[in-house]
């Protein structure tokens, strides 16, 4: 044997050796032999289904079905790794209770109806009223989803009735960006995360809930870089085992520490002077309130902030002043890189504005912008929130490309690329998503102009706050219709009056825009379950029902439909699904929709671009070679081509003079507090494992196995004072609702005294009935994160 | 591995007696290397057929004659470190070995889930046992496959299963929701790549991405059927083509 084994090692050795040398002279790869025949297994991108981060995975398809995904090594986001939700995103196609045909409400049950019987039912339910048919959208919208659904509202139905769940997400980091630089998005890019010396995360939980950016960081200390990391939060949490500090802080008391740091940096004098005086400006609020607020002098700022003294607001936030005096030291050392992370700790707040324009202000003071490694950084949870929201504008006062409905000359433009008749899209902004929903639940004669709303790819049942005030009224009453597009049962279709089953992920074409102005594309690699449909088939087939019923709307002003699009040219009749594949409408609709993006220097490349990458960065400009360059580093001068040359320039500048807005916010106590009879704060979020409702993810096994259920959190010293114990039932109240739940003390993460914490992804456990809808003025997003709450013992 | 030292006296003696046992399997190492550094200098020069004498016979799959001495090393040392007589690890093994490493994964190429309980709250130091692999009384916590990253609960999470409550507490009233059923099929490690003729070197059947270190699986303390002969050779990939069908050449970024 031993002789075999040394033959073959020589054997194979002679073997190897002669077949690098024919490689090399044939100026190829060596290879031992031809690729055996596997199991037919072919890769393809895609942009993970899940959160904002925009993580690319490779997808493995054999025989029509997803069997297998792995992280991208050449994706720049993730460089080959993914988090626990990425690693099962497959599976979230294969519950065994997808929806698979349209469903329709007869009294208590829902009976099958064909897709052709679906859709008049919608073109009847317009033509009861094209301005009470309003549609919910989402996130998770794909761009060329939310461009058709703005399109067929704004510029077919002449209605601004549309608003998405990510008002619920990131409305207030778009009021906060708006009100400081006078346009969306943020300046910065993942790239910073690779550069900092410190990053803040306020009211922010990475290692949860963007796990890859949070390894993307800590990592670098395992190549022995150093990052410290600060961790503000109201929770001790799984971010928090790798904090260097963790600062507990009360609930609003982040308006406190921010100004705290503001003043202090005035008072020593550590501010950046040279980055205030040439590219800043100062600003407050006015009377009667305005997102942009009126001016003020440097020296009226200088005053405001007087009484924040770190004593003050250690008072208020719970802080000690000597951290606070901590952080002001940290942004006073111009040789530090730092990058301020958050979600939605700061933007679910009622104060949302205020808290996003403070961190800004923060960094513009202090001069940590602009370059890599120091900025103020927002975080989406949903994959196409920047995408398709903030950029396509699906929200009830926007237009595409950063455009708003209230300005005469934006609904000009759109009106010129839609080729509609002049006056089509009213300059009155449609109802924000709270009031959309309360419209919906009020009766006709009282007031309810809304008679339907039509839901895609998200499930409001389980995610609007005060369900009992926002989600149950209209099923009460009989006029109120509700259709809803989506791919599993949910708290949603549950209620609904018609049920729509969509296709998802990669049984579809798409493209999503990630955290960092990444734009990102797939293709179409299986087909979706039985009868379920691409949700932008089903708009366009709804427009079209319209058309050949006469609806003035749905034609141009050259009489031809809404979604022309030609091939061969002849029309395409995508309304009819078996033709929706014959030509790319994600491409025809994305080269309209790019028309757009230059009035806000949101430049987005020709389609073809984004299928050769992984994902681009906007403005994405044609360079003289022809080729197209993408920006990390928005309005700094060494990488931003509208700059100009300058070093810093905000060329959106709301005071039309290149200059970032700082603005003075005063410390607002929270609507709702704590008293003797509601005595417990309630915070609610999301695990690791599940994404947001659950409706994908706790229909993986493993991800289910590992967290199955919602719980209350709660600290060990409120158990022992109310006489709980672990895994005991008890019931969350508040003035809106109760819930039971089971106690996990000392469990994921662990709240001080006085706080309770309840996740929110548990359709059986659905906090939302306990959930405050107040929500913050220039925002309209509600607060999941703070309202007073009681404990009670059932047992 | 550097997370913080605060409140962590608990994890601190979880730690300690893990360093106890550790040092007890690296002083069984030591000791191991030791015999084997004795052993090797004179069954080195030993002919092969006194060799062969001292080869005990425990393994279904006689080991070549030619390679024996420092493979029955290698086989004694393991057995003095995980304490247990070492099973056979042969080719009828595989399949065993493979459905085994399969029934922790949704697919080929995840995570696997982690089969006992973790600190839920903070970082657990997970390195501690699995940076250069661990065997106790014999449980194996294997080596890490790939890079150490610190955040592993970001990829790795608890594997539930019924009656235990390492995730979180059960009660009577809460008890767990009914399993979910689903239709997805994980694609399988691809069947191993038949070598290009009799005694070559099998190629990879998988890819090479966080699979970097391949004593992982392959090591002393792999499962039977998956062990290599010839644990003391090193570079792998000198032999063994790397991603061996197009799929995975193509995400390891060759294709």
């Amino acid at each position: 044997m031993s002789i075999e084994r040394r033959e073959f090692l020589t054997a194979s050795l002679l073997g190897a050796a002669t077949l690098v040398a024919e490689g090399q002279a044939r100026g190829e790869l060596p290879v031992i032999q031809d690729p055996p025949k596997l199991p037919g297994v072919t890769w393809n991108k895609a942009p993970c289904r899940f959160c904002g981060t925009g993580c690319h995975v490779q997808v493995g398809v054999r025989d029509g079905k997803v069997v297998a995904v792995q992280g991208d090594q050449r994706a720049e986001v993730n460089k080959g790794l993914l988090c626990v939700k990425g690693y099962h995103v497959p599976l979230a196609l294969y519950g065994k209770d997808r929806l698979t045909e349209p469903l329709l409400r007869e009294g208590d049950k829902y009976v099958p109806i064909s897709w052709e019987r679906a859709i008049q039912i919608i073109a009847d339910r317009v033509q009861l009223g094209d301005k009470g048919f309003a549609m919910y959208g989402s996130g998770q919208w794909t761009i060329p989803e939310g461009y058709a659904a703005n399109k067929f509202m704004k510029g077919g139905l002449g209605s601004n009735q549309i608003d998405p769940n990510a008002r619920l997400c990131m409305a207030s980091a778009v009021t906060g960006y708006l009100a400081t630089y006078g346009v969306d998005e943020p300046s910065g890019c993942y790239d910073d995360l690779d550069a900092c010396d410190v990053l803040i995360t306020w009211g922010n939980n990475p290692a949860e809930m963007h796990p890859v950016l949070f390894s993307r960081v800590m990592d670098r200390r395992s190549r022995g870089e150093q990052v410290r990391f600060i961790d503000m939060a109201t929770r001790h949490t799984r971010s928090s085992a790798f904090a260097d500090e963790t600062l507990l802080f009360k609930p609003q008391g982040d308006l406190a520490i921010a100004n705290g740091i503001l003043h202090l940096l005035l008072e020593q004098g550590t501010y950046d002077e040279a980055f205030v005086r040439e590219h800043c400006a100062f600003k407050a609020d006015s009377e009667p309130q305005d997102l942009h607020g009126k001016p003020i002098s440097f020296e009226e700022f200088k005053a405001s902030l007087k009484k924040y003294t770190p004593e003050y607001c250690a008072q208020l936030s719970g802080v000690p002043a000597a951290k606070i005096r901590m952080l002001a030291d940290l942004f006073g050392r111009p040789d530090l890189r730092i990058v301020s992370m958050w979600c939605m700790g700061m933007n679910q707040h009622t104060q949302g504005t205020a808290i996003n324009t403070l961190v800004h202000g923060v960094h513009l003071l202090s001069g940590h912008f602009g370059r890599p490694g120091d900025a103020p950084m927002s975080l989406t949870g949903q994959p196409s929130a920047c995408g398709t929201v903030r950029e396509v504008g699906t929200l009830a006062h926007a237009l595409p490309g950063g455009l708003l409905v209230a300005k005469p000359e934006d609904r000009e433009k759109a009106e010129k690329i839609w080729n509609v008749p002049h006056g089509r899209i009213p300059a009155k902004p449609g109802y924000h998503t709270v009031d959309l929903w309360k419209k919906f639940g009020t009766p006709k004669e009282q007031g309810g102009d809304i008679h339907t709303v039509w839901v895609q790819v998200t499930n409001p049942g389980q995610t609007l706050p005060n369900s009992h005030a926002l989600v149950d009224p209209s099923r009460k009453l009989k006029d109120k219709f509700l259709i809803v597009s989506d791919v599993y049962p949910t708290a949603t279709t549950r209620i609904a009056d018609l049920i729509l089953p969509s296709a998802m992920w990669v049984e579809k074409n798409g493209m999503v825009g990630n955290s960092e102005r990444r734009t990102q594309q797939w293709f179409k690699m299986v087909s979706p379950p039985g009868k379920a449909r691409d949700d932008l088939w089903q708009i366009v087939a709804v427009a079209h029902e319209l058309f050949a019923r006469g609806h003035e709307g749905m034609r141009d002003k050259d009489g031809r439909f809404l979604f022309h699009i030609e091939k061969d040219g002849e029309a395409a009749p995508i309304w009819d699904y078996r033709h929706y594949y014959d030509v790319n409408v994600d491409e025809h609709l994305f080269e309209e929709y790019r028309k757009f993006t230059r009035y806000k220097h949101k430049d987005l490349a020709p389609y073809r671009e984004y299928v050769k990458a992984r994902g681009l960065r906007w403005p994405v400009v044609q360079q003289k070679s022809g080729e197209w360059r993408e920006t990390r580093f928005r309005f700094s001068g060494f990488d931003d081509p509208y700059c100009e040359g300058k070093e810093i320039r905000f060329y959106h500048s709301p005071t039309k003079n290149d200059r970032a807005q700082i603005w003075f916010r005063p410390y607002v106590a929270p609507p709702e507090v704590p008293d003797a009879e509601y005595p417990l704060w309630l915070c609610t979020g999301r695990v690791l494992e599940h994404w947001h409702s659950g409706s994908m993810t706790m229909r993986i096994p493993q991800l289910r196995g590992s967290m199955p259920r919602a719980y209350v959190e709660l600290h060990r010293d409120d158990a022992r004072r109310f006489g709980v114990r672990d895994g005991e039932i008890v019931r969350i109240e508040s003035r809106r609702g109760s819930l039971d739940l089971p106690v996990w003390i000392d469990g994921r993460g662990k709240p001080p005294p006085g706080t309770v914490f309840v996740p929110f992804f548990d359709e059986s456990l659905p906090i939302n009935r306990v959930t405050l809808e107040a929500h913050d003025f220039f925002s309209k997003q509600p607060d999941y994160k703070k309202c007073a709450v009681r404990l009670k013992r059932i047992a | 591995m550097s997370g913080p030292v605060v409140g962590r006296s608990r994890e601190a003696c979880d730690m300690q007696e893990a360093r106890t046992a550790r040092r007890k399997v690296q002083l069984a190492l030591a000791g191991g290397v030791g015999l084997v550094v004795s052993a090797g200098l004179v069954a080195g020069l030993r002919p092969p057929e006194r060799g062969n004498e001292t080869a005990p016979a425990r393994s279904a799959a006689a080991p070549a004659p030619g390679a024996v001495s420092t493979n029955v090393v290698w086989q004694q040392l393991r057995e003095l470190a995980l304490g247990s007589p070492a099973s056979a690890n042969v080719k009828e093994h595989r399949g065993a070995a493979l459905a085994a490493r399969a029934a922790r994964r949704a697919y080929d190429g995840a995570p696997p889930r982690v089969p006992h309980q973790v600190d839920q709250r903070n970082a657990p130091d997970c390195l501690f046992c699995h940076s250069e692999g661990l065997s106790v009384a014999g449980r194996v916590a294997p080596k890490l496959s790939h890079q150490p990253y610190l955040n592993c609960l970001q990829c790795h999470v608890v594997e539930r299963s019924a009656g235990n409550d390492w995730v979180i507490p059960e009660t009577p009233d809460a008890p767990l929701p009914q399993k979910l059923d689903t239709a997805f099929e994980g694609a399988s490690l691809a069947e191993p790549a038949a070598p290009w003729g009799p005694g070559a070197p099998p190629p990879m059947p998988h890819t090479v991405h966080m699979r970097t270190d391949c004593a992982s699986c392959h090591g002393p303390s792999g499962r039977d059927g998956l062990r290599t002969s010839h644990p003391e050779r090193q570079n792998c990939l000198q032999c063994h083509a790397q991603s061996a069908n197009e799929g995975a050449r193509r995400l390891d970024g060759a294709l």
